[in-house]
């Protein structure tokens, strides 16, 4: 039954059973040029988006933390130094190629003492129930296939008293802006792609794929349906980046 | 998004490469190793949270467990910390928490010291770095004494010329005398009260 059920890979309808190797496809293939790419795209603006996360974390010593499609490590790093070698983080991440680069950036970083790596799909994560005291899932919650279930595999694992940060591309609340993002998504991001690490389709998706994603207030609806609580989320320029978060109690 | 994250994704990074220009920067952060320091600046109504992890600090504006040292203060008085010394005597700087983490804390930006011709000879060979820092050694001292000589030029003027604000020894007697005052009207009020008390006993 589940091979005739379709979802969306960026514009395209696919498989269900398909979206998770084509997704995959798109990172083997950037996960090289992730970082570099990450700046160029946003100017270097999402290195303040994930400080905002690391703020609104209130992740403290000793503490136990999910860094969920954690790609390259930027959040872990930063959560490695916050939670101290009394605490704990995992960096996980479904796609190998992307947990590689990650680990080797933070092991070049010297943060090794309380980092573990874990290859797991979020819908289904592999952990005990009530284990972490804050899971954030950044720029990854969009290419999951079932949202729905990853959203409630993260409440399963969270401890009660623990939160949820989703940092996510979203709607621009501007007009104006809106206009100027969807010319640069879909002319400049592919170009930029092209140029600087030879795949223009990769970039091509990832716009897409931004499209195709829940606006902030169905985000927060399907957070609250999984059962989290006193959710919220805060708009980062103008809406581009949505910054959503939700207790377990 | 507000200019915060962004003004202290700055200065966290200057003051992570300002840290690396002094060698013995790292030997002066282990006893801070995993440590957390608070300083509060009152009159900015701003806390920032000083994490230390090795040789990086990680700077930030919330911070939901309990800081191991907390420093607060003026900004006046925090900023001129190593010149005043007394400030911390005179209770306008309040210290709380580990006290051994505060004074490493202080000890770190008090103690650099930056070979700053060393820095430059990489990049402009070692004659013209000793060139160049000797001339801004120089111009900082020309600057230090006309900047001395104008406050003083200022101060005698307004004070001497114009007689619009107090000398200093004007100012000592004045507050004096309203130490006195308050002391005496202290006094009296005790007097009243006594009074009062055994007027309503009879």
């Amino acid at each position: 039954m589940d091979e005739q059920k379709t979802t969306h890979f960026g514009f395209q309808q696919v498989a269900v059973a398909e979206k998770a190797a084509k997704v995959a496809d798109v990172f083997h293939s950037v996960a090289q040029k992730y970082d570099i790419m990450n700046d160029l795209m946003s100017m270097g603006i999402h290195r303040l988006w994930k400080r905002v996360t690391i703020e609104k974390s209130g992740v403290r010593k000793g503490q136990r933390v999910l860094d969920l499609a954690g790609g390259t490590g930027d959040l872990t790093a930063k959560f490695s130094r916050l939670v101290g070698p009394s605490g704990q983080v995992i960096l996980s991440d479904i796609n190998d190629s992307m947990l590689n680069v990650g680990r080797d950036k933070l092991t070049d970083l010297g943060l090794v003492d309380n980092i573990d790596y874990v290859q797991a799909n979020a819908e289904c994560l592999p952990f005990p129930d009530n284990h972490f005291d804050c899971i954030t899932i950044a720029f990854g919650l969009r290419n999951v296939t079932d949202k729905d279930a990853a959203l409630a595999s993260m409440f399963r694992v969270l401890k009660p008293g623990g939160r949820l940060l989703v940092l996510e591309f979203s709607k621009p609340i501007l007009p104006l802006l809106s206009k100027v993002y969807d010319t640069y998504s879909f002319r400049v991001l592919p170009f930029m792609g092209k140029l600087v690490a030879n795949d223009a389709e990769s970039y091509r998706y990832l716009a897409e794929s931004i499209r195709m994603h829940p606006d902030q207030e169905t985000l927060k609806q399907m957070m609250e349906q999984v059962g989290f609580e006193r959710c919220d989320y805060d708009n980062l320029t103008g809406g581009i980046v949505a910054l959503h978060r939700g207790f377990k109690f | 998004m507000p200019m915060q994250p962004f003004l202290l994704a700055g200065l966290e990074t200057a003051i992570n490469r300002y840290l690396q220009l002094d060698p013995f920067s790292t030997e002066r952060l282990q006893p801070l190793h995993d440590k957390v320091v608070a300083v509060e600046i009152s009159d900015w109504s701003l806390c920032l949270f000083f994490v230390f992890s090795g040789h990086q600090i990680d700077l930030l504006a919330e911070y939901a467990g309990q800081p191991d040292g907390r420093l607060s203060g003026r900004s006046r008085d925090l900023f001129n910390l190593k010149q005043q010394g007394g400030g911390l005597f005179k209770g306008e700087i309040t210290l709380s928490g580990d006290l051994i983490a505060i004074q490493s804390f202080q000890a770190l930006f008090e103690q650099m010291d930056i070979d700053w011709e060393w820095h430059l000879s990489k990049w402009v060979g070692e004659l013209a770095a000793h060139q160049m820092v000797l001339g801004a050694r120089h111009l900082f001292s020309f600057a230090q004494a006309s900047l001395g000589s104008v406050q003083s030029d200022v101060m005698e003027f307004l004070q001497e010329e114009k007689q619009i604000v107090p000398s200093r020894q004007q100012y000592q007697a004045f507050e004096a005398s309203v130490q006195e005052i308050t002391q005496q009207t202290n006094q009296l009020q005790l007097r009243l009260q006594r009074l009062e008390q055994r007027l309503q006993s009879r």
